[in-house]
C-alpha cells in the first residue's frame, strides 16, 4: 500500500520548520517566522505555503494525511518565563517547604549571590492537610476530609487554577491522594489537577513533588494551546492521527500529553535528538553525537545503537523534573558567547552571550563585546559578504577594533592570537560538553559520528571531533529542519514507573512477575487508547538497580518476553556489573544487588516512510567553487589561501580536501586542515579525518 | 605598541589559551571524581548528603584543582599528601593507595579519612587524586564518633597515621582489617573507602588522557603559570582593599565541659597585596572536642576569604594561599598541641572562625560579606534498627538553618551552617525514613527565625522525630545555642539554637549544645535551627517583601510591625500605606517608604 502524505512541524525560537513527505516519499521542507505569542499562527502560516506548494486547499492537505506531527516548546516557555497557572499543592501537613527548601541544594557553593529560581507554588498556596503514610504504606494517620475541604475554600478564595496533591509515601499508598483529588474536583471543578501517584509513582518526595508541580503548573496552558490546535485542525480536515512529541523522544496523543504535560517540557530539543535517531537509521551509523550550537547554548546528545540514551530525571529551567528525558547536556557557549578577561588576567568564552540584541560586535547594532562570531569573522571563517546569504551587512573592521582593545592589549597578543585563543576556547568547553554525555556516561567518543547542527557549529565542529577523538562529522543536508524529519519517523512511546524492593539473589519472582503484568496491563491499555494496533504494540521492560547499601541506581534492560525466570536474574545482574563497571571503573559481583523502580515502556511502532533523496542538479566540484580567501588555521600557524564552495552546488560523491570552506545561506563548513569532506547520496556533507 | 612588537612579546610568553584549557579539564576531571562517588558509596553521608571532596594535587604535594566538596575540606587536603610523601619519600611506586586520618598528620578529624592515589606517568608521579570522605564511624566511646565526653584524641576513635593501603591496586589485606576492626560499621566503612578509591581511579584515567595529548613538560609548565595565575588574582584582589587593621571576634557556646564561652579573635592586616590574619587573643586550647588544628583554622580563612574578596571564578588551588599569612599562637583553641580533642572543630568552631573573619572583613568589604549564618544544631543517633536488627548511624541532616542575609540579597532558608555554604545536601524524608528507624512529624520553616534587616536572613526549619527503636543514644555536637548568627550594619541577628526531647511531652527536657543521652523508644527529637543574621536597617526594607514574607509566614504580623514597620491589614490583605510611614517615622526617623 502507498503511504499517504505526513507533516511535521517544529516550533523553534526563531523558526517554525515544517516537513512533508508526499506520496512518493519524497521529502519537502518549507519554513516560516515563529509566532511567540500564539505558536500556532506560524503553525498555520508554514502549512498554508506547504498547501499553496501542493496547489490544493488547506482542507485538502489536511485531509490527504494520516500523520501529523507536532514538537512544541509551549510548556518549556511556560517554565521559563513564569507565567503558568496559578498553582495550589496540597501536601502531608509538617511538610509545607519542600519545594523552596530543594533539599538545601547549591549549584555552586562558592557563589553566596547565586540566585535560586522562586518556588512555582508561594508558599501561602502550600497547605497541609492531615494525614500520613509510612514506608510500608501502611496508614498510620487516616486523611482529614475536613482539612482537604478547607484547603479548597483557600484555594477557590485565591483563584487557584490549578492543584498539585503530593502526599509523603503515596507512591506506596495512593488513597489519599485520590481522595483529595476528589475533594478538589468538588470545590475546584474547572482547576487542572495532578496527582503525584499518578505523575510520578517512586520514592523522593522532593523530585516527586516537584515534577508534579510543574505538570499542574504549565498543564493549563498546554491544553488550551493543543486542545484548540487540535479541534481547529480537524475541523480544517485532519481525520488521522495529530501526535506531540515528548520529552522522551516519543510521541503521544494530545490526551495524554496534557495529562502528562511535564512529559513534554523537553518536546522541543527532543525532536532533534529524534532527528539524529532517524539519521542513525538512515546512514546506518547506529553510534552518533548531536550537537547543536546556537547563538547563546550548545546542546549535546548522545546515540547509542539507534537510541537515544535517557536520563531518569533533569532540571529544567531551574526545577527538577523527574521525567525520563532524552539526556541533553547544555552548557552556555555559542556564537554569541561573550570573551572576557578576568579579574587576573585569564582568558574566558562564556557563559554570557550576547544574544541576538545587540547581538555580536560585527552586527553592529550596538554590541560593544567580542563573541565568537565576532572572532570566526575575524579568522575568515565567516564570509562578510555571505552573512545570511548575503542579506546582513557585518563590519569586520569594528569587530577587529574591540577585539584588539578589550582581549588583544590586555594580554599583549595580536588580534588574530586573541580571535584564535578564543576559538580555541570556546571549542575546549564544547568538547568538555561532549565529554560529559560520552566518556562520562561511559561511552567512548572515538566509536562515535558527530552529528553538527545549527548555522555555526560546522565551523568548530572539526576542533570539536579531534579533542575528543571522534573521526567523522556529518553535516546533514537538512540541518534546520532536522527535528521536524525526526518527529515523523518516532514512535508512541509511553513510560511508567512503579517502585518495585527486591534482591537479587533472593528475588520474589512470583510477586515481580505479578507487578509486570500490573503495571503492563495498564501501559498496554493507554497504548491501544493513543490508537495504535495490537500487532503494532510492544512493551520493553528496564530495572532500576543498584548494590545493596548504595543510594543510587543504574537502569538496565532486562528481558521482555514472558515471565522472568530465575535463570534470567545471573543475566540481569551480569548487564548490571558491566554497566557499574563501564560507568564507574569497577564492579563486586560477590556483592547482592538491590532492585528499586520497574520501568515498562510501551512502544506503538509508526510505519517508517523511507526516503528517497531529493534529485539534485549534478555539478563537478570545479563548478562549485566560488573563489579562494585568507583563513586562519592553527596547524598552519597563520591565514592561507582557502577554496570556498557553494554547498548548493555539491552534489552525490563530490570529494574536497582540508583546508577549504563551504557556504551556504545559513550554514558555512570549515574543513579543517586534517579533514575531507564528501557528499553523500542524501545530500549531507561527511567529514573525515584524514588518515 | 605595534603589531610587530606584541607578536614578540607573546612568542616569549607562556600560552595562556592551554593555560585555560589544561586548568578547564582539571575542574572536568574533578567534577567526575565527585559523580562516581555519590554514586558508587552506600553511606547517605556520602550518596544523599554529599559530605566529602575530591582534589588533585600537583608532584609538589599543592592542590591544583578543588571545585568539588565541602568548604571545610578546602586547603588541608595539601597536608595529608605532604605527609604521605614525607613518610612513604623514595617508596611511593605505581599501583600504591595511601590512607590517613589523624588530624595532627594531616587530616581534619578522625571520622575525615582521605585517600590517596599517586599518579604515575613516565615513570614519575605527576599528580596525586585525593578523595577526603565523612565516615559514619571510626569508633571511639561515642558512636559516630563525635564524643562530648572525650578529652583526649584517642577517645575520640581509629588514628590512621600515613599508611599504604593499596600495593599493585590491590588492597593490603592486613592493613585494611585493621582499620575496619576499629569501627562499628566495618562493612559499610570498607565499600566507601573502595568508591573513595574508584573516584581517584576515575581522576587517574582521565589525567592520562591529559598527559597523552600535552606531554608532562608541557603539562607541568602550565599547571605552574596555574599557580602563578592564582596568586596573581589573589594578590590583584587584596590589592584593591584598603590597607588597614581589621578586628572580628567570635564566641563559641562552650566546649562541652565548662559553660564558660570560648573567644576566637582574629585580627586581619590588609598590607599592599599581602594580608596577614593574626588569631592572638583566641582563648587557650580547652578540655572538650571544639578544638581546631592549624590546617582547619587555616582552611575557615581561605573560606571566608574566598567567599568575599574574590569572586567565585578564581580558581581555588595552592597559589591563592600564597600571598595570605596565618598565625595562630600554639597551645590556643585555634592551633591546639596534640593529644587535645577535636572531632567538632570541622562544625562548630569552624563556622565561629569563619565568623570572625567575615566580621573582620565586613568593616573593608561591606558589601560582599554576609551577616551570620547558622551554626550545626543537628545530632547523631545510633542504635539499632528493630527492622533489620542492624547497628546505624543517622547524622541529623534535615532540619537545617538559615544563611545571612547580605547587601542586595536575603539569607537562602533551610541552607545550613556557614562552614559547609550549602554544601551538605539533606535527604528525602522518604529515603531517610526508609534507611532509619523514625518517623519524621513535621520539617518546614520556622516563622521568624530569620534575623530581620533590608535583607533579612533565611529561615531555619523545625524538625521532629519520633524515634522507634529500643534504645537510641543520641549524642548533641552543635552550639550556637547561646550566640545567635551576627547582624551587619543594622540587621538583627538570627534565632539561637534550640533542641528538645519529648517536647511538649511528659519527660520534656531542653537539650544542651553538647551531650549525649540515652533514649526509649518513642521518645521525640525537636529541633529548632537558627535562621541568619540580618544585613541592614530593617525599617529600610521594601514595605512590598516584607508583606510577602508575612503572607507566607515567613515572619510575623507582629514581627513585621515590631522589626520593620510594616503595618499590615489581613482582610483583605494589604499593607496600610500610611500606618506604615508614620510608624516607621516615629520609630527610625527613616524615610524608606
Amino acid at each position: 500500500m502507498k503511504t499517504k502524505m505526513r507533516i511535521g512541524v517544529d516550533i523553534g525560537g526563531t523558526f517554525t520548520d515544517c516537513v512533508v513527505i508526499d506520496e512518493n516519499s519524497v521529502i519537502h521542507r518549507f519554513k516560516e517566522l515563529s509566532t511567540p505569542k500564539d505558536p500556532s499562527v506560524g503553525l498555520y502560516n508554514v502549512i498554508k505555503k506547504a498547501s499553496k506548494y501542493f496547489n490544493k486547499s488547506l482542507t485538502e492537505l489536511l485531509s490527504s494525511l494520516d500523520l501529523f506531527c507536532h514538537g512544541t516548546t509551549v510548556a518549556t516557555n511556560t517554565l521559563l518565563t513564569g507565567t503558568g497557572a496559578r498553582t495550589g499543592l496540597v501536601l502531608t501537613k509538617g511538610f509545607r517547604d519542600s519545594i523552596e527548601m530543594r533539599r538545601a541544594h547549591k549549584d555552586n557553593i562558592w557563589d553566596l549571590r547565586l540566585p535560586v529560581p522562586p518556588p512555582l507554588v508561594p508558599r501561602y498556596l502550600r497547605l497541609g492537610v492531615t494525614e500520613r503514610v509510612d514506608h510500608r504504606g501502611e496508614v498510620l494517620q487516616p486523611l482529614d476530609a475536613d482539612d482537604a475541604e478547607s484547603v479548597c475554600r483557600t484555594f477557590k478564595r485565591e483563584g487557584v487554577e490549578a492543584v498539585a496533591v503530593c502526599t509523603l509515601f503515596s507512591f506506596l499508598n495512593d488513597s489519599h491522594e485520590r481522595a483529595i483529588r476528589e475533594i478538589v474536583a468538588k470545590h475546584l471543578p474547572d482547576a487542572f489537577i495532578s496527582i503525584s501517584s499518578e505523575v510520578l509513582p517512586q520514592i523522593r518526595e522532593y523530585e516527586r513533588q516537584s515534577t508534579t508541580v510543574a505538570n499542574a503548573y504549565v498543564g493549563p496552558k498546554l491544553t488550551v494551546y493543543l486542545s484548540n490546535l487540535e479541534t481547529r485542525l480537524k475541523s480544517d480536515g485532519l481525520s488521522r492521527a495529530f501526535y506531540v512529541t515528548a520529552s522522551n523522544g516519543g510521541v503521544m496523543t494530545v490526551d495524554t500529553a496534557i495529562r502528562h504535560a511535564s512529559a513534554t517540557l523537553l518536546s522541543g530539543p527532543a525532536a532533534g535528538a529524534v532527528g539524529a535517531m532517524f539519521f542513525a537509521d538512515l546512514l546506518g551509523q547506529k553510534n552518533l553525537i548531536l550537537m547543536d550550537m546556537g547563538g547563546t547554548s550548545f546542546d549535546v546528545t548522545l546515540v547509542n545503537n539507534g537510541n537515544v540514551t535517557l536520563s531518569t530525571e533533569g532540571e529544567i529551567a531551574g526545577y527538577r523534573i523527574a521525567k525520563p528525558m532524552i539526556d541533553i547536556n547544555t552548557i552556555g557557549a555559542g556564537g554569541g558567547s561573550i570573551a572576557w578577561i578576568d579579574r587576573g588576567g585569564m582568558l574566558r568564552v562564556g557563559p554570557a552571550s550576547a544574544g541576538s540584541d545587540p547581538g555580536p560586535v560585527c552586527y553592529d547594532l550596538g554590541g560593544e563585546k567580542p563573541t565568537v562570531t565576532d572572532a570566526n569573522l575575524l579568522l575568515g571563517y565567516l564570509n562578510p559578504d555571505y552573512f545570511l546569504g548575503g542579506e546582513m551587512q557585518v563590519n569586520k573592521e569594528k569587530a577587529k577594533k574591540i577585539l584588539q582593545k578589550t582581549v588583544a592589549d590586555p594580554m599583549g597578543l595580536c588580534e588574530v592570537e586573541a580571535a584564535a585563543g578564543i576559538f580555541r576556547i570556546i571549542n575546549q568547553s564544547m568538547a568538555d560538553a561532549t565529554k560529559v554525555v560520552s566518556i562520562q556516561r561511559g561511552h567512548d567518543p572515538r566509536e562515535y559520528a558527530l552529528i553538527s547542527a545549527g548555522g555555526a557549529c560546522s565551523i568548530h565542529a572539526c576542533k570539536i571531533a579531534e579533542e575528543v577523538g571522534s573521526r567523522t562529522v556529518i553535516v546533514p543536508e537538512a540541518a534546520s529542519v532536522f527535528c521536524a524529519l525526526g518527529m515523523l519517523e518516532s514512535d508512541i512511546r509511553l513510560d511508567s514507573v512503579k517502585t518495585f524492593n527486591g534482591f537479587i539473589p533472593g528475588l520474589d519472582l512470583a510477586e515481580f512477575n505479578e507487578v509486570i503484568a500490573q503495571v503492563e496491563k495498564k501501559a498496554l491499555a493507554e497504548l491501544l487508547q493513543e490508537g495504535v494496533e495490537r500487532e503494532r504494540a510492544t512493551l520493553v521492560r528496564h530495572l532500576d538497580i543498584r548494590y545493596v547499601g548504595q543510594h543510587h541506581e543504574v537502569t538496565v534492560e532486562i528481558p521482555s518476553e514472558g515471565a522472568i525466570e530465575s535463570r534470567h536474574l545471573d543475566e540481569i545482574a551480569d548487564a548490571f556489573h558491566n554497566a557499574h563497571e563501564r560507568l564507574y571503573t569497577y564492579s563486586t559481583p560477590e556483592n547482592p544487588l538491590e532492585v528499586m523502580n520497574l520501568r515498562i515502556t510501551a512502544i506503538g511502532s509508526v510505519e517508517k516512510t523511507g526516503l528517497k533523496n531529493a534529485s539534485k542538479k549534478k555539478a563537478s566540484v570545479e563548478e562549485a567553487l566560488k573563489g579562494k580567501r585568507p583563513v586562519y588555521f592553527e596547524e598552519t600557524g597563520g591565514f592561507i589561501d582557502t577554496p570556498v564552495y557553494d554547498r548548493n552546488l555539491l552534489s552525490e560523491g563530490a570529494r574536497i580536501e582540508g583546508p577549504a570552506v563551504v557556504e551556504e545561506r545559513i550554514t558555512t563548513v570549515i574543513v579543517h586542515p586534517e579533514w575531507n569532506l564528501t557528499v553523500d547520496t542524501y545530500g549531507n556533507i561527511i567529514m573525515k579525518e584524514k588518515t | 605598541m605595534s603589531q610587530e612588537k606584541r607578536k614578540r612579546e607573546f612568542e616569549g610568553a607562556r600560552d595562556p589559551i592551554t593555560l585555560s584549557v589544561i586548568y578547564n579539564r582539571l575542574l572536568t576531571i574533578n567534577k567526575e571524581m565527585g559523580i562516581t562517588m555519590i554514586n558508587t558509596s552506600i553511606s547517605p553521608i556520602f550518596a544523599e548528603v554529599h559530605d566529602f571532596s575530591c582534589a588533585i594535587c600537583d608532584w609538589n604535594n599543592r592542590i591544583v584543582a578543588q571545585i568539588d566538596g565541602v568548604p571545610s575540606h578546602t586547603a588541608s587536603a595539601m597536608e595529608a599528601v605532604k605527609a604521605i610523601s614525607k613518610e612513604f619519600e623514595g617508596d611511593i611506586q605505581p599501583g600504591d593507595v595511601f590512607v590517613l586520618n589523624d588530624p595532627y598528620l594531616g587530616g581534619t578529624h578522625l571520622p575525615d579519612v582521605t585517600i590517596m592515589k599517586p599518579i604515575f606517568y613516565d615513570g614519575e608521579v605527576q599528580f596525586v587524586a585525593i578523595n577526603r570522605a565523612h565516615h559514619g564511624d571510626v569508633g571511639g566511646i561515642e558512636p559516630g564518633s563525635y564524643a562530648p565526653s572525650a578529652t583526649e584524641l584517642f577517645h575520640e576513635g581509629i588514628r590512621i597515621p600515613p599508611l599504604r593501603i593499596y600495593k599493585n591496586e590491590k588492597p593490603i589485606r592486613d592493613v585494611v582489617n585493621m582499620i575496619r576492626i576499629n569501627t562499628r560499621m566495618p562493612d559499610a566503612l570498607w565499600v566507601d573507602m573502595k568508591a573513595q578509591v574508584a573516584s581517584c581511579r576515575v581522576a587517574e584515567k582521565r589525567i592520562f588522557e591529559l598527559l597523552d595529548k600535552y606531554g608532562v613538560e608541557k603539562t607541568r609548565e602550565t599547571v605552574e603559570d596555574i599557580h602563578r595565575y592564582a596568586e596573581h588574582r589573589m594578590r590583584l584582589e587584596i590589592d584593591r582593599l584598603s590597607d588597614g587593621v581589621y578586628e572580628g571576634e567570635t564566641f563559641l557556646d562552650s566546649d562541652g565541659f565548662s559553660d564558660d564561652p570560648i573567644r576566637i579573635k582574629v585580627t586581619i592586616t590588609i598590607s599592599g597585596d599581602e594580608a596577614k590574619v593574626d588569631f592572638s587573643g583566641s582563648d587557650p586550647q580547652v578540655t572538650g572536642f571544639v578544638n581546631s588544628p592549624l590546617a582547619n583554622t587555616a582552611t575557615c580563612v581561605y573560606v571566608a576569604f574566598l567567599t568575599s574578596v574574590t569572586t567565585p571564578d578564581i580558581p581555588h588551588n595552592e597559589g591563592v594561599y600564597r600571598p595570605i599569612y596565618i598565625f595562630a599562637p600554639e597551645g590556643t583553641v585555634v592551633n591546639p598541641r596534640f593529644p587535645a580533642p577535636v572531632a567538632s572543630c570541622t562544625l562548630d568552631t569552624a563556622c565561629a572562625i569563619l565568623e570572625a573573619c567575615w566580621m573582620a572583613l565586613s568593616r573593608v568589604l561591606p558589601d560582599r560579606v554576609p551577616a551570620g549564618w547558622n551554626r550545626w544544631n543537628g545530632p547523631t543517633v545510633t542504635g539499632i534498627d528493630p527492622r533489620g536488627n542492624e547497628f546505624y548511624v543517622m547524622f541529623g541532616f534535615n532540619g537545617f538553618g538559615g544563611a545571612g542575609g547580605m547587601h542586595g540579597m536575603d539569607g537562602r532558608h533551610y541552607i545550613g551552617d556557614g562552614i559547609d555554604l550549602g554544601g551538605l545536601i539533606a535527604p528525602n524524608i522518604e529515603t531517610n525514613e526508609a534507611d532509619y528507624p523514625h518517623i519524621t512529624e513535621f520539617n518546614e520553616f520556622t516563622t521568624d527565625s530569620c534575623g530581620a534587616g533590608e535583607f533579612r536572613g533565611g529561615c531555619g526549619a523545625k524538625y521532629r522525630i519520633r524515634l522507634y527503636d529500643e534504645n537510641p543514644t543520641l549524642v548533641m555536637f552543635g552550639d550556637g545555642k547561646v550566640h545567635p548568627p551576627y547582624g551587619l550594619f543594622g540587621g538583627k541577628p538570627g534565632s539561637c539554637n534550640l533542641a528538645f526531647i519529648n517536647e511538649g511531652l511528659p519527660g520534656e527536657r531542653e537539650l544542651k549544645a553538647k551531650e549525649s543521652v540515652r533514649l526509649k523508644k518513642n521518645d521525640t527529637y525537636t529541633s529548632y535551627p537558627s535562621g541568619g543574621g540580618g544585613w541592614g536597617n530593617p525599617m529600610a526594607r521594601d514595605p512590598e517583601l516584607v508583606a510577602l514574607d508575612a503572607r507566607n509566614e515567613i515572619v510575623s504580623f507582629e514581627s513585621a510591625l515590631k522589626d520593620y514597620g510594616v503595618v499590615l491589614k489581613k482582610e483583605p490583605f494589604e499593607i496600610d500605606v500610611e500606618a506604615t510611614k508614620r510608624y516607621r517615622e516615629k520609630h527610625s526617623g527613616g524615610t524608606n517608604v
